[in-house]
């Protein structure tokens, strides 16, 4: 098996790591729904980088 | 000379947006390339084009690797060690490509990182402590289904008098739970911290270099402490790499094995 | 507000107290090396990376302080 020019072996990724990506996903989801959380807090809710400003939501809140 | 703006040392970790990604309906920031994004394929491109110099690439011509072959026989070498000295027993060998993996990510994106006016990859506390945290989680579950109920035996070492356990098991979860973030804060703190006191003091004598003539001259002397700490500072750079993968293998045994 | 500028730096000088503890670890984790090696001197090679690895997690608990005191001097 070749991947980009370089030969690569067989392993078994998925039966042996899966806890682990079990893990990445629930991080993955708890991070994002703090960032989001974090987002809408006073301290950042009028901040220019807010995605809402880019959604067309422009009134100061 | 003077900058008409004020430069925070922490300005080096800002992360700006290259490309992107915008919709009226969901939040696709996630997807945005950033300067994160952009140094992570930085990393991945060192690592599989040291791959490619060693082994010879597209044509695949050499029959014994080149002299690139070396430096990844001797980072292989030192992790399979490591593993079979840390795990033991039979199963170390499915654990090493995850060390291995998380050892030459880490190493590359702190060598990345070291270079003058780049992005330090691994001070980004939110990702680091990311990856603790999922591995922490993946250790857990992996335990878990290893051993069963058997896995609690983890939080009561052995030989302890029967009154001193719900003590003990307290502390010992405690400890257990803390590993999540200090696996990952050691990393992050260490290159956070040095990369900190390079600017400051880098700063400070650029300062005082630019008075006079004599403080030019004068200036050379902390110019050549700091030449020392940056010294310093990549031989932190490989050694928490070389911690971060030494740790997680250990973590490792005790999910495995219970103590 | 100058008080709340006071104390910012004060609290960063405190933090940097805990720098004490590193060095003494870091100390004490060379000292036995030393030791061990003058019992021992074939030993050299197994005990130095475990030295290593002593001054590296030492020297992250007293990188805490600092990065503390960065982050009130520069961050907050």
């Amino acid at each position: 098996m070749k991947f980009l020019g370089v030969k690569v072996y067989r392993f078994p990724l998925v039966k042996y790591y899966w806890p682990f990506f079990v893990g990445f996903g629930l991080t993955f989801y708890g991070v994002a729904k703090i960032q989001n959380a974090m987002m809408d807090t006073a301290e950042f809710i009028n901040d220019p980088r807010h995605p809402r400003f880019k959604k067309g939501d422009l009134e100061k809140k | 000379m003077t900058n008409n703006y004020i430069n925070s040392p922490l300005d080096q970790f800002i992360i700006n947006n290259l490309l992107e990604i915008n919709s009226p309906f969901l939040n696709l920031s996630t997807l945005n390339f950033s300067t994160f994004s952009l140094y992570t394929l930085f990393v991945v491109l060192v690592i599989s084009l040291t791959f490619i110099l060693s082994i010879g690439g597209e044509s695949n011509n050499l029959v014994k690797g080149s002299n690139w072959l070396i430096a990844i026989e001797a980072i292989f070498d030192t992790i399979l060690n490591m593993v079979k000295g840390q795990i033991g027993g039979s199963v170390y060998g499915r654990y090493v490509p995850l060390v291995y993996t998380l050892f030459t990510f880490i190493l590359v994106a702190n060598l990345i990182g070291m270079v003058p006016y780049n992005f330090a990859l691994s001070a980004s506390l939110i990702y680091i402590i990311g990856i603790s945290v999922s591995l922490w989680i993946g250790l857990t579950i992996l335990g878990l289904f290893l051993n069963k109920a058997v896995f609690f035996s983890l939080f009561v070492p052995s030989g302890t008098p029967l009154p001193l356990v719900p003590v003990l098991v307290l502390i010992e979860l405690l400890s257990y739970t803390a590993r999540a973030i200090s696996l990952g804060l050691r990393l992050a703190a260490n290159t956070l911290s040095g990369h900190l006191l390079m600017s400051i003091l880098g700063n400070l004598v650029k300062n005082l270099m630019s008075i006079n003539y004599f403080t030019f001259i004068f200036g050379l002397i902390p110019l050549a402490g700091i030449f020392a700490i940056v010294i310093l500072e990549f031989a932190i750079a490989c050694i928490q790499a070389y911690v971060f993968a030494i740790l997680t293998s250990s973590y490792l045994k005790d999910s495995i094995y219970l103590h | 507000m100058q008080l709340v500028l006071a104390a910012k730096y004060i609290g960063a000088a405190i933090a940097t107290i805990g720098l004490t503890g590193a060095g003494i670890g870091i100390a004490i984790v060379f000292a036995a090396l030393i030791n061990g090696t003058s019992r021992n001197p074939s030993l050299r090679n197994t005990l130095f990376p475990f030295a290593i690895l002593g001054f590296a997690l030492s020297e992250a608990t007293g990188l805490f302080c600092l990065m503390i005191s960065f982050l009130l001097l520069y961050g907050v």
